[in-house]
């Protein structure tokens, strides 16, 4: 299956329509680049497989199409990877699904905006959210009082895209908190701040620059469909600090079952709010050596069951 | 923002709410641009749908439709009212307005079809 590169617009034309004095200069907004390109070639060699060989698991009766499938994608910056994968899911992949609902995520309200307009460009219509990786969303459960705390709980989420802010911040800066700061105009040293903040978009991955990943993971796992799958971009420190947290979690509850003999994959045990759910597998797809950087993405997902 | 998405929106993560859901709409601009019918779309979003919350939002925002509370049982080959849902879930979009928590009364603005839920970092659990 082919991806095509999304149509996209670097003009920093953008409207914005916030009238609370939040912004009076829209923030910088992500540029695509090498990462952005890793995750379009990973859709390309994955998407197919994952949608004809996992999603159609759910596949009711006679018939023969997946979906609708809920995609959603956590800082979406420009939306390129929103625009390809809904064109890709209403367009090539339309005889195995019958469409997809595709949300994206930004903290960054200009980023949000971009999305959309890039997804205008491409033909393919989607919403945005302004908000905090998954916090914004409704909790499988919730509203069912008879829930049976062992039973494994499933989310709506088919195909969750994250490339996160991935690099250590230089002194090993915690992620910047996500929060509203409302601005007053005339105090120009904030607004440069917030700004700076704001710009410095691939930073602030904290000490390992995998804080923002955990946080998403722990999000995801309650809110991955039982057959859905999660890509996400990671620096080799990144996934080498995930596996050194899972070993120490072994060994801190005196699980016998320490070993990975495969650099590519690694069993996830500590993620999530369900004890009944099962681990999350990590699967590395694609790699690439980009200057001083080796970036790899990940496709994250419950193993099948073969019983 | 499409009643589809209103439909997975949730308040929780504010501090002290229980379950937060559903999100109350103020809809101030409601824009409504045709796309295609996808009768298997429609037909199989159904039963992923809170179908209740779907129905009130829609009311909510000024949408009047016949559909009940209760889905009808043969809504599968009933191609009227898969077009009814269509309209409501895909066509009719909230650009302006607000979306209010329905236990604190917060309330969440959505500007330029954008909905706002980034919290405070005093209001997060």
């Amino acid at each position: 299956m082919i991806i095509n590169t999304p149509d996209y617009s670097i003009s920093d034309h953008v409207s914005l329509d916030e009238n609370n004095g939040e912004f009076n200069t829209s923030p910088a907004v992500y540029e695509p680049a090498e990462d952005t390109f890793l995750m379009l070639d990973v859709l390309e060699l994955d998407l197919e497989q994952v949608v004809k060989t996992r999603l159609s698991k759910t596949n009711i009766g006679s018939s023969d199409k997946c979906g609708p499938l809920l995609v959603i994608e956590l800082g979406s910056g420009f939306g390129i990877l929103t625009a390809a994968i809904s064109k890709a899911l209403s367009d090539s992949l339309s005889s195995y699904a019958v469409g997809a609902h595709c949300i994206a995520v930004d903290m960054n309200p200009t980023a949000c905006l971009k999305t959309i307009m890039t997804c205008k460009l491409n033909g393919v219509d989607v919403d945005a959210v302004r908000g905090d990786l998954l916090t914004w969303m409704r909790r499988p459960g919730t509203t069912d009082v008879n829930n049976d705390p062992n039973k494994e709980v499933f989310g709506p989420i088919d195909i969750l895209l994250f490339n996160p802010p991935y690099v250590r911040g230089p002194k090993g800066e915690l992620a910047p908190t996500p929060r509203v700061t409302k601005i007053d105009t005339n105090d120009q040293a904030k607004y440069q701040k917030q700004v700076a903040v704001e710009d410095a978009a691939w930073l602030g991955g904290g000490p390992d620059g995998v804080d923002v990943l955990k946080r998403a993971l722990h999000q995801a796992a309650d809110l991955l469909s039982e057959f859905g799958v999660f890509y996400a971009l990671m620096i080799d420190y990144n996934y080498d600090a995930l596996v050194r947290d899972e070993m120490q979690a072994r060994r801190d509850r005196s699980d016998q079952n320490i070993y990975y003999d495969d650099l590519n994959n690694i069993e996830l045990t500590t993620f999530g709010s369900s004890p009944a759910s099962r681990p999350l597998i990590c699967t590395r797809i694609l790699s690439r050596n980009i200057i001083g950087e080796r970036l790899a993405v990940y496709r994250i997902y419950r193993p099948l069951d073969f019983d | 923002m499409k009643l589809l998405t209103h439909n997975l929106l949730s308040s929780k993560s504010l501090k002290g709410v229980k379950v937060g859901y559903p999100l109350r709409i103020v809809a101030k601009d409601v824009k409504i641009s045709e796309c295609e019918f996808n009768k298997e779309f429609v037909k199989k979003i159904i039963p992923k749908l809170d179908w209740k919350v779907f129905v009130n939002a829609a009311v909510e925002i000024g949408q009047t439709s016949d559909l009940s509370d209760e889905l009808i049982e043969d809504y599968e080959d009933d191609d009227d009212y898969l077009k009814k849902v269509h309209h409501l879930l895909m066509e009719v979009e909230i650009i302006n307005g607000e979306l209010i928590c329905p236990e604190t009364d917060r309330v969440f603005p959505i500007s330029a079809g954008i909905p706002n839920l980034l919290l405070n970092e005093n209001e997060v659990s």
